[in-house]
């Protein structure tokens, strides 16, 4: 037994020493960039939100978009925080309306946001990767050189599903997680056109659907850039978007049941 | 030990033997998913907005749809989709996607029709939720999103295998899952025989339904296998055809003329399609697509723009020339609205090892307006252009120019 606590540790130390080790990572100029980084623009996050029930998992593509738009409340007010100043770069769906050419130029970063992706994935901690995109609309937009693009995932468990995991522990031992985050951000210089930071996180439990739990998970992303960050949010508001989706739902089911002959 | 695996075996088969309730009526949280989707389809950009066309468009989809009984659930809808290829889908919220590139190989409204019609059959009939309920499970849509993600790593922006990656990275499995497979068989041929109803009942040519796929079959055959996952799994192309002509009751002639009527969808699609085509680093089918739009409007700068920039990939001086010959047609003609010709201008000399006309075609670019387009990486690879030819001076830009002229000589 106490072998195999000692092989746990050393492999917990291990594994904390190769993968943490390549995180962040960093283009060589990073410090010669960073000195005229004074303020950065957060572009839209990217989420994806699944439901893990007792056999199965399903997308919730409903709540996708309000937790976007919390991660990156989140990642503005811990830039704000720090010595740097949140860029304002306001996409709400109002200002996408008004402004086409924002949307296209959105829609343009898509192929270039991939391809650092997969450059990323097989790059050490200092990395020299170009951005291919036509940020500068974004950049024009923001007046900001220097934009974060913020992606990532996480899951929520459903009541059975909570159950049976309890139950399969109960009776095997062990357990999984319910709930996980996970979130990357990459900063991009616009006038260099090259990614120069990259980190990500992986947490859990962590439920995204509760804001204060990606706001911690945001400040974690950000402070090997930004150093600790010590804003804090009221968890208050940990409903605000279950009870948005709920809300949604039952305004879809009033109105088809109105609408029915 | 045993009575553990009892337990458990008995824990999973009461929740998986829960009774699954099949539903006579519309699917809500289905729809709700896919108004969900059609919001990140908007917001990433895939909608692409024409106040002219979209009216028009929607105005076909009425005409067609005017008397059918829609549930209240469903708003039909057309919005144009920001890709090149030959696709079309329906969600089942009732949003009906047409491809740019669809638009741009079509040949005329009545054939348009045909397509708005066959796409809002599958939402008036809830294909999507049949197509969802019959999968055994919801996992199907993921194990064939998964197999189709991997398919398409490596592929990358807009078009085929990108656009299918793009769709399943933004969790988008309804769109995917309509834009990559369409729908059963059985269903694929009712939107076709629906379509074809419709097209007929709204005073159109029903030969044009089958002019419409034979549009299709000749571009297919050009096209690689990966771009015709769509029209791959509707029935065989030929077997719609003759089922349609059977519809009609006669053998249709193939017409695969331009209709006047059309000619004001036709160009500007070809046109974008081309810009598409070439931002999707497919120079070939960019020229493909804007040499006929540059036979029928000669005189619009944008049209000599978009061929210099699928020349100017090229290493080839010869054609290197072309674009160069193409980009000042342009600025002839006024230059193009889309992209200023002095940046692919600059392209060219870069390309051609002229980089002191390269950075002048630049400066000239950012002297023009402080307004224009990649000002800020212009102006930076201007710099390092200059950096690296030790630019300091218009006296010593001139000595360079020489210098550089003599090294050309060499």
């Amino acid at each position: 037994m106490v072998v195999n606590r000692r092989w746990a540790a050393v492999s917990l130390v291990g594994m904390c020493l190769v993968g943490c080790s390549a995180l962040p990572k960093q283009s060589k100029d990073f410090g010669e960039a960073s000195k005229s980084m004074t303020k950065m623009a957060v572009m839209p996050p990217r989420f994806d939100l699944q439901k893990v029930g007792v056999l199965s998992g399903d997308l919730v593509t409903e709540m996708n978009h309000d937790i976007e738009m919390v991660i990156k409340e989140a990642a503005d007010t811990v830039i704000a925080a720090s010595s740097l100043s949140a860029a304002d770069l306001d996409l709400s769906d109002q200002v996408l309306a008004d402004h086409p050419e924002l949307r296209t130029a959105i829609f343009e970063q898509d192929a270039a946001v991939k391809k650092v992706h997969t450059a990323l994935a097989g790059a050490g901690k200092e990395i020299d990767i170009k951005y291919e995109g036509n940020a500068d609309p974004l950049a024009d937009a923001a007046d900001c050189d220097y934009l974060v693009f913020m992606e990532g995932n996480g899951f929520f468990s459903t009541t059975g599903a909570e159950v049976a995991s309890i139950a399969l522990a109960a009776l095997f031992g062990g357990g999984s997680p319910q709930s996980g985050t996970f979130l990357s951000a990459f900063v991009v210089d616009v006038t260099r056109q090259e990614v120069i930071w990259y980190n990500q996180v992986d947490e859990k439990p962590s439920d995204p659907r509760k804001p204060t739990n990606l706001l911690g998970d945001v400040k974690k992303l950000f402070k090997p850039l930004l150093g600790k960050s010590f804003v804090q949010w009221d968890d208050s508001r940990d409903h605000e978007i279950t009870d948005r989706y709920k809300e949604r739902m039952k305004a879809a089911e009033a109105k088809d049941s109105a609408k029915q002959p | 030990m045993h009575y553990r695996v009892a337990i458990a075996a008995v824990v999973l088969t009461f929740f998986a033997g829960m009774p699954v309730q099949a539903e006579e009526k519309i699917d809500l949280k289905l729809i709700s998913r896919s108004h969900a989707e059609s919001d990140i389809l908007w917001r990433n950009g895939f909608v692409l907005e024409d106040s002219l066309l979209q009216p028009e468009l929607q105005n076909v989809l009425d005409q067609l749809t005017a008397g059918k009984a829609v549930d209240p659930a469903i708003k039909l809808r057309v919005c144009l989709f920001n890709s090149p290829e030959l696709n079309a889908f329906a969600m089942p919220d009732g949003s009906v996607y047409l491809f740019v590139g669809l638009l741009a190989r079509l040949n005329s409204m009545d054939e348009l029709a045909f397509v708005i019609g066959h796409e809002a059959t599958h939402a008036i009939a809830w294909h999507g939720q049949k197509y969802i309920e019959q999968a055994k499970s919801k996992n199907t849509i993921f194990q064939m999103l998964s197999l189709t993600t991997s398919l398409a790593v490596g592929s990358s922006g807009w078009s085929g295998a990108g656009l299918i990656n793009s769709l399943s990275q933004l969790g988008l499995t309804l769109a995917a899952a309509a834009s990559i497979t369409g729908y059963s068989r059985d269903e694929e041929s009712e939107a076709d025989m629906s379509g074809y109803d419709m097209v007929r009942a709204s005073g159109r040519n029903g030969c044009a339904c089958v002019d419409a796929l034979r549009a299709l079959l000749s571009e297919i055959q050009d096209q690689s296998a990966l771009n015709t996952f769509f029209w791959g799994s509707h029935p065989r192309t030929v077997d719609r055809i003759h089922a349609l002509e059977e519809r009609a009751g006669t053998a249709c002639v193939s017409d695969a003329a331009l209709d006047s009527g059309y000619t004001h969808i036709k160009y500007p699609m070809l046109k974008l399609r081309a810009r598409m085509w070439n931002r999707a680093g497919m120079p070939q089918r960019a020229l493909v697509s804007v040499a006929p739009y540059i036979k029928a409007c000669p005189n619009d700068p944008d049209g000599h723009c978009i061929a210099g920039d699928a020349l100017a990939v090229s290493t080839n001086a010869d054609t290197l020339a072309l674009a160069a010959q193409s980009y000042h047609r342009a600025l002839d003609l006024g230059g193009a609205e889309y992209r200023d010709p002095l940046l692919g201008l600059a392209t060219v000399a870069e390309a051609s090892r002229d980089t002191v006309a390269a950075v002048t075609y630049l400066e000239h670019y950012l002297d023009g307006n402080a307004n224009v387009p990649r000002r800020r990486s212009t102006r930076r690879h201007m710099e390092d252009l200059k950096k690296a030819y030790h630019w300091t001076t218009r006296a010593g830009a001139d000595s360079l120019r020489v210098d550089d002229a003599n090294r050309k000589e060499d």
